[in-house]
This record gives C-alpha cells, structure tokens and sequence, in this order.
C-alpha cells in the first residue's frame, strides 16, 4: 500500500514537473528567445538574431523612468514592510494579549483578499481622502500593504528558534533590551528577513494588478507602463523589457543570496 | 558576595498567582535550593529575582540594596537556564565573553578572563567550537563559565542539570558544589529533585503551589520537615493522619491514634507536634527505619511498642535492598518498608516502627488548596 503511494507520488512529482515546464518555464523561454528576434513584429521562432529591441528598450524614454519609479517603490515598501514585519513578528512571538487571533487575520488578510480588490479599495480611499495625485506615495503605501504579511510570516517562521531565554541570558549578562534584540535575536532572524525581503521586493518590482489601481500620471511602475505598451504597440521591445526584468529579479535573488542569505546560513 | 532577601513576594498571571507572599534569605556565599513540584512557582520566583519579570507585591534586595527598579542588565547576575540559552551563532569563546565585552572590559582582560572561567568549570580547550558541536555536559558548562565570568552578585540556577542522563547529572552535581565553593557565589538554585537539593544546599526551600511551605537546613529538613507536604517531597514514603492522645506514658513516648483508633502507634515525645490545632498531626515514617522480619504468630506485645503484622501485597528488588508494600489492619494503606531479606507476595511479615523514627508532622492548613490561588 505505502509502495502503490510512493509508485504514485512519484508519478505526480513527473506530472508536475512536466506541467511547471510547459506552462511556465517554456512561455518564458519563448519570450526571452523572441526578444532576440530581427524582425519588427513578435513572432516564434524568430527568422533572424539581433539586439535591436534591447536597443530601442534603453533608448526608450518610458522605459528608464518606469523602471527608476518600481526601483523605487520596491525598495522603499520592502524596507518598511520589513521593519514592520519584524515588529510585528516580535508583538506576536513574545506577548498573549486579548484579540491577538483577531490581529493575526488582519495582518494576514490582503493574502487572502484578492489584489483587485486591495486595489479598488485603496484607489477608494486615496480618492476619499484627495491623494489620488500623489501616485508614488500611493503605490508605496500599497505595496507596503500587500508584502508585511510575506515578511511578517518569514519573520515571525524564525522568531520561532530564537527562545525568549536566549534574550533574557543576554540581559543578564548586562544587555540592555535594545543591545540584546540586536546582539542576539536579529542575527537569528536574519534568513527570514532575507526571504521575506525577497519576496516584498520582487512581488513589489512585477505587481500590475494593485498598481495599476494605483498609478498616477506621472507615477507608473514598469510593469503597469509595460502592459499597456503590449497592449498598443506591436513592437517587440516590450518582450526585450521583459527578458530584462526576469533577469534583474533572478540578478537580485542571486545577490541577496551570495551577500547576507549564504554568509548567515553559512557555519550554523 | 552578597545575600539575597526575598520579601512578600507575589506574581500574578492573568488567573492565577504563580508566587504568593514568597519570603526567604539566601545569606551571602550560602547555597540555597528552591524545590517543589512542577508549576508550583520556582522559575516564577527565580525571573522576579533576575527581572525578567515584574512582581506584583514585596521586595528583593540583593546586597541589602532594594532591586526592583533595576533592569536585569544592571543586577550584576548570573543566570544558568534550563536549556542553557547559549547564544548558537556565537563560538564558546564569544558566548563566554560576551557579559565582559558588555561592561567594556579590555581585550586582553577579556581573553584572560574567559580563558580562567573555561578553566574553572572543566572545559576542554574547545573555545572555537559552537554550542551546537557540544555535549549536552559541555554546553553545561560553558553556560556556568558564561554567567561566572563577570563575577556576578549573585548565580541563579533554573534545573541547570535536569537536561543530563544520570550518570553525568550525578558527575556534574560534585562539580557545582565543587565551583560553587571555590567561587563563593551565593547561588539560588532551582530543582524538583530532593536528592539534588539535599547534597548542594546550605539551604533548602521547599515551594508549593506558588507559596514556600518551609526552609530549613538539608539536615534538618530531611530529620524533621516541616509539615506533611514538605515531607512528602523529601520522600517520606509513610504518611498517615493521626490523633495525639493525653500525656506522656512511662517509656518516654505518647500514642498517637490512626484512623480513629484503629491502630495506636508510639512516638518518642521528645518531637513536639507545635502548631498542631486539635492535636491532629500526620504521622511520617521512613521506608527504610521500618525493620521487617517474618511473624512467627507469636503475640507481638513482646516486641515493644509499634509491632505490627501485615501481609506482603507487592516488592520492588532496587539493588541495594528490596523495597516492600505491606498490608497492616488499622493502618488506611500499605506501608513501605525497605528490608535486605526476601519475602514472596503473601508472606506473613512483622514490621517494626522505631517510636524514635516517628516523625509527628504539622497537617498543611486546608487553605493552601489550589483555589487559593485564584
Ligand atoms: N508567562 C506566564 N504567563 C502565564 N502563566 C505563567 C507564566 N509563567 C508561569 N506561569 C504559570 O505560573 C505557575 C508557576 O510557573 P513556574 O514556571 O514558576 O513553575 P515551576 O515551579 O518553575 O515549574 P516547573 O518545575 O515545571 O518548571 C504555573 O502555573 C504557570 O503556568
Ligand atoms: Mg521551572
């Protein structure tokens, strides 16, 4: 029996693989590949090489400014998604206190709600309350919004291993509360700051849906500014600024991984 | 050096008081114990003492000085915790230096000092391995070496040798006394272990539900405990309620009724039974001052005062000795006796109970059930 579920579990495994590989690996490979293409219309397999669209990506004027505005937001609502994450990590590892399942949900609800409709709501509100204009801000408050609940889970996932007397030792030892937080617990929770910084960021960098509820005039992100370039222009320099932003969201977990994600996992 | 006096204290949590009214002194360079069952609020009393936590009622001063407004960072103590806490990201070295680098103790100073506390609690020269590379024995003692380091006031200790097997708890019990007496520290140390206690202590405080039920020195508490409960948790099998009859008989000793007279047993009067309303006092008696021999049928007035027949019900073989279970009419349960001889299930037994071996105990007041803590 546990043999027929094993023949069977391995037969899944090969199912999905398969499914991972034609549905999302190959519609990528297709695009990266006809990026490359000569010709002035997107098409597949491409009849000819060239680096053209990559060209006229990094002469294009939208391009560079959308990319700066996601730069931007990703890296300013990562790092308050972040610091609120920890914070919240922290009230939620170390304190009972009356509501606290109530809390939990909030904070972990636009998981569950449907970012169309954090979307909406937020636009609602910016409108209600006349920052509609200040598209930046908007979008930063609600990616900011939409990741905690990411860096909150990591986090609070690797509070879980730093026991309360590991502090305490430290206080006694002659630590003040602050010293002890930052001698002791945060090189523990490192790795669930790094990962859940990692997904804020990349889920910040390529979100279109709460953007594009979100974005202003002169305040789009590349991916917003990106779709409606797939949609009116035929040209493929929208499939070259896709290959592009692929490889910076790999080039950044790559990063994050070499410089604090493998240093801190390293000799533990 | 400095003492440790635990005044009034009281804790509550949410429901319930995990310590109330907790009074004891720990003098100066003194090893004291706090023993109970578990839940009954020695973690509780040791993290007010640190400061982990802030007491509700009463007062600790340490040094003669009152602590409750310092963090635990400006106490000048030492904590061993039950898992050690040692820091996992930092090498034994650094874990050990890490209460000299917070009070800027210079670099030199620092690799001097650690290296002397490695040195007093038996390391081998493992100073850059992580905790993780340890023996449970190891982390042990490197957690001392981290709390000694910094010459503390005062060593507190939270079942620091409960995570052990037994052979290496009993190895490192010597080695505590051993550093405890070298050092001088006054130590608080924490256990639910009365074996553990009566070795190591100057002092023993037994706790019960959140309250102390009595401190004494591990002599006397082990030859004359407080009350019933208190010698319950040192391990006085036998433990009957009893009645104390008129006077003194000629033989030195008063009878003492159990069970409305069902039986009548004779104590030494030399113990008296103070504090003990209505004379209703708890007989208590030591498995192994109970002689056992076989009953030959004979009348047992011949044998002085406290012969008693009974029928081995059951028998554990320890090693040493064998421990018995044995029916006696009048008595409400089997007595525990311990014997070197080998009687089978069902045998006829004489047990003999010393009047000297007899210990009249205090009843607890019926006020310390658990609702009280409410
Ligand atoms: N932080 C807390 N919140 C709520 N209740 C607590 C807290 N700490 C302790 N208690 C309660 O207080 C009582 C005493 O706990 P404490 O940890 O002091 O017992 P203990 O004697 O150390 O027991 P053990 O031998 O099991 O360690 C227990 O009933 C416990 O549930
Ligand atoms: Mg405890």
């Amino acid at each position: 029996m546990a043999d027929f579920f094993l023949r069977s579990g391995r037969g899944l495994v090969t199912v999905m693989a398969l499914f991972w590989l034609v549905f999302l690996v190959a519609p990528i490979v297709v695009t990266l590949a006809s990026s490359f293409t000569s010709s002035t219309y997107l098409t597949f397999p491409p009849p000819g090489w060239s680096v053209r669209w990559y060209l006229s990506a990094f002469e294009s004027e939208w391009v560079w400014s959308t990319f700066w505005n996601s730069v931007v937001i990703a890296v300013v609502s990562t790092t308050i998604a972040v610091a609120l994450g920890i914070a919240a990590a922290r009230v939620l590892a170390r304190h009972r206190f009356y509501g606290r399942g109530a809390f939990e949900y909030a904070v972990l609800s636009p998981l569950i709600i449907p970012g169309v409709v954090v979307g909406f709501a937020l636009l609602n509100v910016s409108v209600l309350i006349e920052t509609q204009d200040a598209g930046l801000l908007n979008l930063i408050i609600g990616h900011t919004m939409v990741t905690t609940p990411f860096t909150l889970r990591s986090v609070w996932s690797s509070m879980a291993g730093s026991d309360i007397s590991l502090e305490e030792a430290a206080q006694s030892l002659g630590a003040t509360r602050w010293s002890a937080f930052w001698l002791i617990v945060f090189p523990l929770i490192v790795p669930g700051i790094v990962a859940g910084a990692i997904i804020a960021f990349t889920f910040s960098f390529n979100d279109v849906t709460i953007s594009a509820f979100l974005s202003a005039r002169e305040a789009r992100t590349l991916p917003v500014e990106l779709m409606s370039h797939i949609e009116y222009l035929p040209d493929p320099t929208p499939a070259a600024v896709s290959s592009l932003m692929i490889v910076i969201t790999l080039a950044f977990f790559l990063l994050v991984e070499r410089t604090v994600g493998l240093g801190v996992f390293a000799d533990r | 050096m400095s003492d440790v006096e635990v005044s009034g204290v009281s804790k509550r949590y949410d429901d319930l008081w995990a310590v109330k009214r907790v009074s004891f002194t720990a003098p100066a360079g003194s090893f004291t114990s706090l023993l109970g069952p578990s839940g009954c609020g020695k973690t509780t009393t040791l993290r007010l003492i640190a400061g982990f936590a802030a007491l509700d009622e009463g007062e600790v001063r340490i040094g003669g000085k009152p602590v409750d407004d310092l963090p635990p960072w400006r106490r000048n103590l030492g904590v061993v915790f039950q898992n050690y806490a040692l820091f996992p990201f930092m090498t034994v070295f650094d874990n050990v230096a890490f209460g000299l680098r917070r009070r800027k103790v210079s670099r030199s100073e620092t690799a001097s000092r650690v290296a002397e506390a490695i040195d007093l609690v038996g390391l081998p020269d493992l100073a850059q391995r992580y905790p993780r590379q340890l023996s449970g024995g190891q982390q042990q003692r490197v957690a001392l070496a981290r709390a000694l380091v910094v010459r503390p006031d005062v060593l507190l200790l939270d079942e620091p040798l409960s995570n052990l097997d037994a052979k290496l708890r009993a190895e490192m019990r010597f080695e505590l006394k051993r550093i405890q007496r070298e050092t001088g520290v006054t130590s608080i140390f924490v256990t639910h272990d009365q074996e553990e206690a009566l070795t190591l202590s100057d002092q023993i405080v037994v706790m019960n539900l959140g309250t102390v039920a009595g401190a004494a020195p591990p002599k006397a508490i082990w030859e004359q405990p407080e009350s019933a409960y208190v010698a319950d948790f040192l391990g006085v099998e036998n433990l009957f309620p009893g009645t104390v009859g008129d006077g003194a008989a000629d033989d030195g000793t008063v009878a003492v009724s159990v069970d409305d007279g069902a039986a009548v047993l004779h104590v030494a009067a030399d113990r008296p039974p103070d504090g003990t309303p209505d004379r209703a006092v708890v007989l208590g008696i030591r498995s192994e001052e109970i002689a056992v021999r076989r009953s030959d049928g004979a009348d047992n007035a011949s044998d002085g005062p406290n012969a008693l027949d009974g029928t081995v019900r059951e028998f554990t073989y320890i090693g040493s000795a064998v421990v018995y279970q044995v029916d006696c009419p009048g008595l409400p349960a089997p007595l525990i006796a311990t014997a070197q001889e080998e009687f089978p299930v069902g045998a006829r037994v004489r047990l003999h109970l010393p009047p000297g071996a007899i210990k009249l105990l205090r009843p607890d007041a019926p006020a310390e059930g658990p609702e009280d803590r409410q």
